[in-house]
Protein backbone atom coordinates (compact mmCIF):
# COMPACT_ATOMS: atom_id res chain seq x y z
CA UNK A 1 0.00 0.00 0.00
CA UNK A 2 1.25 3.39 -0.73
CA UNK A 3 -1.28 5.50 1.11
CA UNK A 4 -3.12 4.41 4.25
CA UNK A 5 -4.83 7.39 6.49
CA UNK A 6 -7.10 6.25 9.35
CA UNK A 7 -9.34 8.82 11.79
CA UNK A 8 -7.62 12.03 10.56
CA UNK A 9 -8.86 14.61 12.48
CA UNK A 10 -7.33 18.41 12.44
CA UNK A 11 -9.19 21.99 13.19
CA UNK A 12 -8.62 25.33 12.31
CA UNK A 13 -9.63 28.45 14.37
CA UNK A 14 -10.75 31.05 11.62
CA UNK A 15 -12.04 34.32 12.44
CA UNK A 16 -14.54 35.20 14.88
CA UNK A 17 -15.24 32.07 17.00
CA UNK A 18 -15.87 29.70 13.40
CA UNK A 19 -13.62 26.95 12.99
CA UNK A 20 -13.01 24.31 10.04
CA UNK A 21 -12.42 20.42 10.59
CA UNK A 22 -11.46 17.91 8.66
CA UNK A 23 -12.22 13.84 9.60
CA UNK A 24 -10.88 11.58 7.22
CA UNK A 25 -12.15 8.27 8.46
CA UNK A 26 -10.17 6.47 5.89
CA UNK A 27 -8.55 6.96 2.41
CA UNK A 28 -6.07 4.38 0.75
CA UNK A 29 -4.15 4.39 -2.38
CA UNK A 30 -2.98 1.20 -4.16
CA UNK A 31 0.54 0.87 -6.09
CA UNK A 32 -0.10 1.86 -9.47
CA UNK A 33 -3.06 3.47 -9.17
CA UNK A 34 -4.97 7.10 -9.79
CA UNK A 35 -6.72 8.31 -7.28
CA UNK A 36 -8.70 11.86 -7.35
CA UNK A 37 -9.79 14.02 -4.76
CA UNK A 38 -12.36 16.20 -5.87
CA UNK A 39 -14.49 18.84 -3.86
CA UNK A 40 -15.55 22.39 -4.01
CA UNK A 41 -12.76 25.24 -2.53
CA UNK A 42 -12.29 25.49 0.73
CA UNK A 43 -13.54 21.52 1.19
CA UNK A 44 -9.78 20.48 2.79
CA UNK A 45 -8.32 19.13 -0.14
CA UNK A 46 -4.99 20.34 0.24
CA UNK A 47 -4.90 20.62 3.68
CA UNK A 48 -5.37 17.11 3.76
CA UNK A 49 -2.46 16.94 1.59
CA UNK A 50 -0.16 18.74 3.25
CA UNK A 51 -1.30 16.79 6.82
CA UNK A 52 -0.09 13.46 4.68
CA UNK A 53 3.77 14.91 4.38
CA UNK A 54 3.74 16.70 7.47
CA UNK A 55 3.31 20.21 6.49
CA UNK A 56 0.31 20.08 8.52
CA UNK A 57 -0.05 18.24 11.65
CA UNK A 58 -2.90 15.82 12.31
CA UNK A 59 -5.02 16.13 15.48
CA UNK A 60 -4.89 12.98 15.41
CA UNK A 61 -4.92 9.54 13.55
CA UNK A 62 -2.35 7.75 11.99
CA UNK A 63 -1.12 8.02 8.54
CA UNK A 64 1.14 5.18 6.54
CA UNK A 65 3.05 6.39 3.43
CA UNK A 66 4.79 4.32 1.30
CA UNK A 67 5.45 1.82 4.46
CA UNK A 68 6.08 4.15 6.85
CA UNK A 69 4.76 6.87 9.55
CA UNK A 70 4.39 9.61 7.75
CA UNK A 71 6.17 11.72 9.87
CA UNK A 72 9.43 10.14 9.23
CA UNK A 73 11.51 11.84 6.82
CA UNK A 74 12.31 8.23 5.51
CA UNK A 75 8.49 8.01 3.78
CA UNK A 76 9.15 11.00 1.42
CA UNK A 77 12.34 8.98 0.27
CA UNK A 78 10.03 7.91 -3.10
CA UNK A 79 7.22 10.60 -2.83
CA UNK A 80 7.08 13.92 -4.94
CA UNK A 81 5.30 16.97 -4.38
CA UNK A 82 3.16 19.97 -6.10
CA UNK A 83 1.62 22.65 -4.06
CA UNK A 84 -0.97 24.21 -5.38
CA UNK A 85 0.79 27.77 -4.43
CA UNK A 86 4.51 27.57 -4.43
CA UNK A 87 7.60 30.13 -4.67
CA UNK A 88 11.00 29.08 -6.26
CA UNK A 89 13.77 31.76 -6.06
CA UNK A 90 12.78 34.10 -8.35
CA UNK A 91 16.60 34.94 -9.66
CA UNK A 92 16.93 31.07 -10.61
CA UNK A 93 17.11 29.98 -14.13
CA UNK A 94 14.76 27.10 -14.68
CA UNK A 95 17.90 25.07 -14.93
CA UNK A 96 19.54 26.72 -11.76
CA UNK A 97 16.20 25.79 -9.49
CA UNK A 98 16.02 22.52 -10.94
CA UNK A 99 20.08 21.48 -9.89
CA UNK A 100 19.09 23.38 -6.55
CA UNK A 101 15.95 21.18 -5.76
CA UNK A 102 17.71 17.86 -7.10
CA UNK A 103 20.14 18.29 -4.52
CA UNK A 104 17.69 17.81 -1.57
CA UNK A 105 16.56 14.33 -3.27
CA UNK A 106 18.66 10.99 -3.08
CA UNK A 107 15.95 9.41 -6.17
CA UNK A 108 17.19 12.11 -8.54
CA UNK A 109 19.15 10.35 -11.09
CA UNK A 110 22.73 10.68 -11.35
CA UNK A 111 22.77 12.06 -15.12
CA UNK A 112 20.37 15.33 -13.87
CA UNK A 113 21.29 17.56 -16.85
CA UNK A 114 20.17 14.17 -19.18
CA UNK A 115 16.44 14.04 -16.82
CA UNK A 116 16.35 17.91 -17.34
CA UNK A 117 16.26 17.53 -21.11
CA UNK A 118 14.29 14.77 -21.15
CA UNK A 119 11.53 16.56 -19.27
CA UNK A 120 12.08 19.49 -21.45
CA UNK A 121 11.29 17.48 -24.34
CA UNK A 122 8.01 15.94 -22.88
CA UNK A 123 6.81 19.20 -21.86
CA UNK A 124 7.87 21.90 -25.09
CA UNK A 125 10.05 23.52 -22.62
CA UNK A 126 12.48 25.87 -24.25
CA UNK A 127 12.68 28.55 -21.34
CA UNK A 128 15.50 26.73 -19.40
CA UNK A 129 18.06 29.50 -19.21
CA UNK A 130 15.05 31.85 -18.94
CA UNK A 131 14.75 33.48 -15.00
CA UNK A 132 11.85 32.12 -12.90
CA UNK A 133 10.92 35.74 -12.59
CA UNK A 134 10.22 36.41 -16.36
CA UNK A 135 7.97 33.17 -16.78
CA UNK A 136 4.49 33.90 -17.74
CA UNK A 137 1.99 31.69 -15.35
CA UNK A 138 1.95 28.81 -17.57
CA UNK A 139 5.99 28.23 -17.83
CA UNK A 140 5.90 28.80 -14.21
CA UNK A 141 3.33 25.39 -13.30
CA UNK A 142 5.11 23.82 -16.08
CA UNK A 143 8.61 24.30 -14.58
CA UNK A 144 7.19 22.99 -11.33
CA UNK A 145 5.74 20.10 -12.67
CA UNK A 146 9.29 20.06 -14.07
CA UNK A 147 10.94 20.24 -10.65
CA UNK A 148 8.09 17.05 -9.36
CA UNK A 149 8.81 14.90 -11.84
CA UNK A 150 13.06 15.12 -11.73
CA UNK A 151 13.04 12.33 -9.11
CA UNK A 152 12.78 8.49 -9.95
CA UNK A 153 9.49 8.30 -7.02
CA UNK A 154 6.84 6.33 -6.58
CA UNK A 155 4.09 8.30 -5.78
CA UNK A 156 3.46 12.06 -7.00
CA UNK A 157 1.16 14.38 -5.26
CA UNK A 158 -0.24 16.92 -7.44
CA UNK A 159 -2.45 19.95 -5.83
CA UNK A 160 -3.68 21.25 -9.11
CA UNK A 161 -1.22 20.36 -11.13
CA UNK A 162 -2.93 22.17 -14.37
CA UNK A 163 -3.57 25.82 -13.05
CA UNK A 164 -2.45 27.82 -15.95
CA UNK A 165 -1.97 25.44 -18.24
CA UNK A 166 -3.22 25.59 -22.24
CA UNK A 167 -4.79 21.90 -23.53
CA UNK A 168 -1.23 21.42 -25.33
CA UNK A 169 0.52 21.20 -22.71
CA UNK A 170 -1.93 19.13 -20.11
CA UNK A 171 -1.81 16.90 -22.76
CA UNK A 172 1.88 16.89 -23.02
CA UNK A 173 1.95 16.39 -19.45
CA UNK A 174 -1.09 13.55 -18.92
CA UNK A 175 1.09 11.57 -21.86
CA UNK A 176 4.13 11.97 -19.51
CA UNK A 177 2.43 10.62 -16.21
CA UNK A 178 0.67 7.88 -18.83
CA UNK A 179 4.39 6.57 -19.94
CA UNK A 180 5.73 6.43 -16.33
CA UNK A 181 2.70 5.11 -15.24
CA UNK A 182 3.62 2.17 -17.73
CA UNK A 183 6.96 2.02 -17.36
CA UNK A 184 7.89 2.22 -13.57
CA UNK A 185 3.98 1.89 -12.06
CA UNK A 186 3.46 5.05 -10.30
CA UNK A 187 0.73 6.24 -8.15
CA UNK A 188 -0.58 9.21 -8.59
CA UNK A 189 -3.04 11.36 -6.35
CA UNK A 190 -4.33 14.37 -8.15
CA UNK A 191 -6.63 16.81 -6.59
CA UNK A 192 -8.41 19.37 -9.39
CA UNK A 193 -11.09 21.21 -10.31
CA UNK A 194 -11.11 20.70 -13.84
CA UNK A 195 -13.01 17.30 -14.28
CA UNK A 196 -12.46 17.17 -18.10
CA UNK A 197 -8.67 16.25 -16.66
CA UNK A 198 -9.51 13.34 -15.08
CA UNK A 199 -12.43 11.84 -16.57
CA UNK A 200 -10.77 9.10 -18.38
CA UNK A 201 -7.49 9.06 -16.05
CA UNK A 202 -8.80 8.14 -12.90
CA UNK A 203 -9.42 4.48 -11.48
CA UNK A 204 -10.64 6.07 -7.80
CA UNK A 205 -12.57 8.86 -6.70
CA UNK A 206 -12.82 10.71 -3.52
CA UNK A 207 -15.79 12.92 -3.17
CA UNK A 208 -15.09 15.73 -0.14
CA UNK A 209 -16.96 18.43 1.24
CA UNK A 210 -16.43 20.41 4.39
CA UNK A 211 -13.30 18.11 5.62
CA UNK A 212 -15.84 14.72 5.34
CA UNK A 213 -14.96 12.19 2.31
CA UNK A 214 -18.72 12.20 0.96
CA UNK A 215 -18.08 9.37 -1.37
CA UNK A 216 -15.94 6.97 -3.38
CA UNK A 217 -16.16 5.73 -6.30
CA UNK A 218 -13.95 3.61 -8.65
CA UNK A 219 -13.92 4.73 -12.65
CA UNK A 220 -15.97 1.38 -13.40
CA UNK A 221 -18.65 2.39 -10.67
CA UNK A 222 -18.85 5.98 -11.90
CA UNK A 223 -18.96 4.88 -15.71
CA UNK A 224 -21.57 2.51 -14.57
CA UNK A 225 -23.82 4.77 -12.64
CA UNK A 226 -23.05 8.47 -14.13
CA UNK A 227 -21.34 7.90 -17.39
CA UNK A 228 -18.51 11.22 -16.61
CA UNK A 229 -16.97 12.49 -13.52
CA UNK A 230 -18.65 15.82 -14.11
CA UNK A 231 -21.66 14.40 -13.69
CA UNK A 232 -20.36 11.99 -10.96
CA UNK A 233 -19.74 15.32 -9.40
CA UNK A 234 -22.47 17.77 -10.21
CA UNK A 235 -24.53 14.55 -8.47
CA UNK A 236 -22.97 15.30 -5.30
CA UNK A 237 -22.30 18.80 -5.46
CA UNK A 238 -25.30 20.80 -7.50
CA UNK A 239 -27.59 22.95 -5.48
CA UNK A 240 -30.62 23.46 -7.58
CA UNK A 241 -32.04 27.36 -7.14
CA UNK A 242 -34.85 27.33 -4.75
CA UNK A 243 -36.76 30.27 -6.30
CA UNK A 244 -36.52 27.82 -9.83
CA UNK A 245 -37.31 24.47 -8.54
CA UNK B 1 20.69 21.23 2.11
CA UNK B 2 23.79 23.14 3.04
CA UNK B 3 24.03 23.39 -1.24
CA UNK B 4 20.66 25.01 -1.20
CA UNK B 5 21.81 27.07 0.80
CA UNK B 6 24.84 28.23 -0.60
CA UNK B 7 23.23 28.63 -4.17
CA UNK B 8 21.12 30.92 -2.80
CA UNK B 9 22.81 33.00 -0.80
CA UNK B 10 25.35 33.32 -3.75
CA UNK B 11 23.11 34.63 -5.87
CA UNK B 12 21.94 37.28 -3.51
CA UNK B 13 23.03 40.39 -5.22
CA UNK B 14 22.90 42.44 -1.56
CA UNK B 15 25.90 40.05 0.06
CA UNK B 16 27.32 40.80 -3.25
CA UNK B 17 28.57 44.21 -1.53
CA UNK B 18 30.27 42.77 1.38
CA UNK B 19 33.44 41.72 -1.08
CA UNK B 20 32.83 44.76 -3.04
CA UNK B 21 33.35 47.34 -0.24
CA UNK B 22 36.42 45.02 0.47
CA UNK B 23 37.57 45.49 -3.06
CA UNK B 24 36.72 49.23 -3.27
CA UNK B 25 38.60 49.64 0.46
CA UNK B 26 41.61 48.05 -1.57
CA UNK B 27 41.75 49.77 -4.51
CA UNK B 28 40.94 53.44 -2.67
CA UNK B 29 44.13 52.82 -0.78
CA UNK B 30 46.31 51.63 -3.35
CA UNK B 31 45.39 54.37 -5.55
CA UNK B 32 45.08 57.74 -3.10
CA UNK B 33 47.00 55.99 0.04
CA UNK B 34 49.51 54.01 1.18
CA UNK B 35 50.51 50.86 3.33
CA UNK B 36 53.14 50.86 5.39
CA UNK B 37 54.50 48.83 9.01
CA UNK B 38 53.67 50.70 12.48
CA UNK B 39 56.80 51.04 14.04
CA UNK B 40 55.51 50.90 17.41
CA UNK B 41 53.80 47.45 16.96
CA UNK B 42 53.73 44.24 14.83
CA UNK B 43 50.69 45.66 13.01
CA UNK B 44 50.65 48.21 9.85
CA UNK B 45 49.69 51.99 9.16
CA UNK B 46 47.07 52.73 6.42
CA UNK B 47 46.85 56.26 5.01
CA UNK B 48 44.47 57.82 2.24
CA UNK B 49 45.03 61.01 0.63
CA UNK B 50 48.09 61.70 3.01
CA UNK B 51 45.99 61.11 6.45
CA UNK B 52 46.83 58.34 8.70
CA UNK B 53 43.77 56.22 9.75
CA UNK B 54 43.83 54.48 12.74
CA UNK B 55 44.16 50.55 12.10
CA UNK B 56 41.78 49.48 14.44
CA UNK B 57 39.03 51.70 14.01
CA UNK B 58 39.51 50.94 9.87
CA UNK B 59 39.15 47.48 10.77
CA UNK B 60 36.08 47.79 13.19
CA UNK B 61 34.40 50.25 10.28
CA UNK B 62 34.87 47.41 7.96
CA UNK B 63 33.37 44.89 10.39
CA UNK B 64 30.60 47.07 11.37
CA UNK B 65 29.67 47.57 7.55
CA UNK B 66 29.89 43.93 6.75
CA UNK B 67 28.04 43.23 9.91
CA UNK B 68 25.38 45.64 8.76
CA UNK B 69 25.17 44.51 5.32
CA UNK B 70 25.30 40.57 5.99
CA UNK B 71 22.32 41.01 8.69
CA UNK B 72 20.20 42.76 5.85
CA UNK B 73 21.41 40.05 3.03
CA UNK B 74 21.48 36.89 4.94
CA UNK B 75 18.21 36.36 6.21
CA UNK B 76 16.15 36.83 3.39
CA UNK B 77 17.13 33.04 2.15
CA UNK B 78 15.42 31.79 5.62
CA UNK B 79 12.35 34.27 5.52
CA UNK B 80 11.48 32.84 1.85
CA UNK B 81 11.98 29.36 3.11
CA UNK B 82 9.51 29.45 6.30
CA UNK B 83 7.14 31.14 3.85
CA UNK B 84 4.37 27.94 3.14
CA UNK B 85 5.11 28.33 -0.75
CA UNK B 86 9.14 27.06 -0.27
CA UNK B 87 8.15 25.18 2.70
CA UNK B 88 6.20 23.07 0.93
CA UNK B 89 8.56 22.58 -1.54
CA UNK B 90 11.56 21.69 0.67
CA UNK B 91 9.83 20.36 3.60
CA UNK B 92 8.02 17.80 0.96
CA UNK B 93 11.68 16.56 0.27
CA UNK B 94 12.80 14.07 2.41
CA UNK B 95 14.32 16.47 5.13
CA UNK B 96 13.27 16.91 8.84
CA UNK B 97 12.58 20.06 10.14
CA UNK B 98 15.66 18.90 12.32
CA UNK B 99 17.90 19.02 8.93
CA UNK B 100 16.98 21.86 7.60
CA UNK B 101 17.23 23.93 10.72
CA UNK B 102 20.73 23.02 11.17
CA UNK B 103 21.67 22.45 7.39
CA UNK B 104 20.86 26.06 7.06
CA UNK B 105 22.98 27.74 10.15
CA UNK B 106 25.71 25.61 8.64
CA UNK B 107 25.53 26.89 5.26
CA UNK B 108 25.34 30.35 6.40
CA UNK B 109 28.55 30.00 8.71
CA UNK B 110 30.13 28.56 5.22
CA UNK B 111 29.26 31.55 3.62
CA UNK B 112 30.08 33.99 6.14
CA UNK B 113 33.26 31.55 6.49
CA UNK B 114 34.05 31.99 1.98
CA UNK B 115 33.46 35.71 1.98
CA UNK B 116 35.59 36.39 5.28
CA UNK B 117 38.48 34.71 3.83
CA UNK B 118 38.02 36.83 0.59
CA UNK B 119 38.28 39.71 2.39
CA UNK B 120 40.66 38.84 4.50
CA UNK B 121 42.78 37.50 1.28
CA UNK B 122 42.33 41.17 -0.50
CA UNK B 123 43.62 43.10 2.69
CA UNK B 124 46.47 40.70 2.40
CA UNK B 125 47.23 41.76 -0.94
CA UNK B 126 46.66 45.25 -0.09
CA UNK B 127 49.58 44.97 2.26
CA UNK B 128 51.48 42.68 0.72
CA UNK B 129 51.69 45.41 -2.81
CA UNK B 130 52.89 48.07 -0.63
CA UNK B 131 55.56 45.50 0.60
CA UNK B 132 54.15 45.17 4.88
CA UNK B 133 53.35 41.86 5.48
CA UNK B 134 49.57 41.28 7.04
CA UNK B 135 49.98 40.13 10.66
CA UNK B 136 48.90 36.29 10.76
CA UNK B 137 47.35 36.99 13.94
CA UNK B 138 44.77 39.55 12.37
CA UNK B 139 43.99 37.48 9.84
CA UNK B 140 43.16 34.48 11.90
CA UNK B 141 41.01 36.45 14.50
CA UNK B 142 38.87 37.76 11.67
CA UNK B 143 38.81 34.89 9.88
CA UNK B 144 37.61 33.20 12.95
CA UNK B 145 35.26 35.68 14.51
CA UNK B 146 33.67 37.61 12.15
CA UNK B 147 31.41 34.46 11.18
CA UNK B 148 30.30 33.84 15.00
CA UNK B 149 29.52 37.80 15.28
CA UNK B 150 27.48 37.49 12.68
CA UNK B 151 25.82 34.03 13.38
CA UNK B 152 25.13 35.94 16.67
CA UNK B 153 22.63 38.19 14.72
CA UNK B 154 21.32 35.58 13.02
CA UNK B 155 20.25 33.47 15.55
CA UNK B 156 18.04 36.14 16.92
CA UNK B 157 16.71 37.15 13.66
CA UNK B 158 15.83 33.48 12.86
CA UNK B 159 14.19 33.28 15.94
CA UNK B 160 11.94 36.48 14.99
CA UNK B 161 11.36 35.15 11.58
CA UNK B 162 9.81 32.50 12.50
CA UNK B 163 7.84 34.16 15.54
CA UNK B 164 6.79 37.48 13.48
CA UNK B 165 6.67 35.87 9.50
CA UNK B 166 7.93 39.63 8.93
CA UNK B 167 11.09 39.80 7.39
CA UNK B 168 11.29 43.50 8.09
CA UNK B 169 10.38 43.19 12.01
CA UNK B 170 12.74 40.03 12.10
CA UNK B 171 15.88 42.33 11.00
CA UNK B 172 15.26 44.94 13.09
CA UNK B 173 14.45 43.27 16.60
CA UNK B 174 17.22 41.18 16.03
CA UNK B 175 19.84 43.96 15.23
CA UNK B 176 19.21 46.02 17.52
CA UNK B 177 18.58 43.13 20.31
CA UNK B 178 21.78 41.44 19.71
CA UNK B 179 23.13 44.91 19.91
CA UNK B 180 22.09 45.16 23.50
CA UNK B 181 24.82 42.24 24.14
CA UNK B 182 26.91 45.20 24.95
CA UNK B 183 24.92 46.61 27.60
CA UNK B 184 24.52 43.72 29.05
CA UNK B 185 28.08 42.37 29.00
CA UNK B 186 29.37 45.50 30.37
CA UNK B 187 26.46 45.88 33.29
CA UNK B 188 28.01 47.46 36.27
CA UNK B 189 29.92 49.99 33.91
CA UNK B 190 26.58 51.49 31.94
CA UNK B 191 25.17 51.31 35.70
CA UNK B 192 27.70 52.89 37.30
CA UNK B 193 27.79 55.70 34.79
CA UNK B 194 23.92 56.46 35.48
CA UNK B 195 24.36 56.37 39.14
CA UNK B 196 22.50 53.20 39.34
CA UNK B 197 23.17 50.78 41.89
CA UNK B 198 19.97 49.02 41.76
CA UNK B 199 20.93 45.26 42.28
CA UNK B 200 18.50 43.81 41.75
CA UNK B 201 18.72 45.68 38.17
CA UNK B 202 22.26 44.26 37.79
CA UNK B 203 20.84 40.89 38.12
CA UNK B 204 18.79 41.04 35.59
CA UNK B 205 20.98 42.54 33.13
CA UNK B 206 23.35 40.04 33.65
CA UNK B 207 20.94 37.29 33.42
CA UNK B 208 19.98 38.81 30.38
CA UNK B 209 23.36 38.39 29.12
CA UNK B 210 23.29 34.77 29.30
CA UNK B 211 19.96 34.92 27.28
CA UNK B 212 21.03 37.08 24.42
CA UNK B 213 23.62 35.87 21.72
CA UNK B 214 26.96 38.20 22.49
CA UNK B 215 28.15 39.67 19.47
CA UNK B 216 29.98 41.78 21.56
CA UNK B 217 31.64 39.24 23.75
CA UNK B 218 33.38 38.17 20.25
CA UNK B 219 33.68 41.35 19.20
CA UNK B 220 36.16 42.21 22.32
CA UNK B 221 37.72 38.69 21.87
CA UNK B 222 38.55 39.81 18.34
CA UNK B 223 39.91 43.10 19.60
CA UNK B 224 42.17 41.39 22.27
CA UNK B 225 43.65 39.40 19.87
CA UNK B 226 44.56 42.73 17.51
CA UNK B 227 46.07 43.62 20.76
CA UNK B 228 47.87 40.99 22.57
CA UNK B 229 47.76 38.46 20.22
CA UNK B 230 46.58 34.77 21.00
CA UNK B 231 47.91 34.74 24.46
CA UNK B 232 45.45 37.84 25.33
CA UNK B 233 42.22 36.13 24.67
CA UNK B 234 39.75 35.56 27.99
CA UNK B 235 38.84 32.22 28.05
CA UNK B 236 35.76 32.41 30.07
CA UNK B 237 34.55 35.81 28.04
CA UNK B 238 34.96 33.38 25.36
CA UNK B 239 33.11 30.70 26.77
CA UNK B 240 30.68 33.22 27.88
CA UNK B 241 30.15 34.07 24.27
CA UNK B 242 29.25 30.55 22.63
CA UNK B 243 27.05 30.11 26.38
CA UNK B 244 25.14 33.08 25.40
CA UNK B 245 24.44 31.56 22.09
CA UNK B 246 22.34 28.70 23.50
CA UNK B 247 18.87 29.66 24.75
CA UNK B 248 17.71 32.03 21.78
CA UNK B 249 19.05 29.22 19.27
CA UNK B 250 17.34 26.23 20.99
CA UNK B 251 14.08 28.60 21.23
CA UNK B 252 14.22 28.87 17.41
CA UNK B 253 14.96 25.53 17.03
CA UNK B 254 11.64 24.54 19.21
CA UNK B 255 9.43 26.89 17.48
CA UNK B 256 10.98 26.04 13.77
CA UNK B 257 9.59 22.38 15.24
CA UNK B 258 6.45 23.55 16.12
CA UNK B 259 5.18 25.42 12.97
CA UNK B 260 2.58 24.50 10.51
CA UNK B 261 3.22 25.18 6.69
Amino acid sequence: MILQAENISKTFKKSGSNSFHLNIDHLEIKEGSFTAILGPNGSGKSTFLKIILDLLFADSGNISLMGNNHEDKQARAKVSYLPENYSFPEYFTVKQMLHAFADLKESTPGQIDRKINELANAFNVNYLNKRIKNLSKGMRQTSALMHTFLADDQFYILDEPFNGLDAVQKKAIMDYIFRLQQERNISILITTHILSDIDKTCDTLYLINDGRIINSASKKEIQKQFGSVEDYYLNHFETKDPAIS
Amino acid sequence: MIRYTLRTLLKNKTLWAWPGIFMLFVVAITVWGGVSADPSSYSYAINLGGLPLPTGIVINQLVSITILISIIGIPTHFSENIKPERASLLLSKPLSRSELFFSDFMGVFTFCFAYTVISVLLLAVLTTVHGVLFPLHHAIAIIVFLPLILLTYYITIVLFLILTNSYLGAVILGYFLTDFSALFLNADQFLQMFGLTDTWFETLLQILAYLIPSSEAFQQIMSQIFDSGFSGVDISLLGFAFVSCVPLALLAFYQFRKKQF
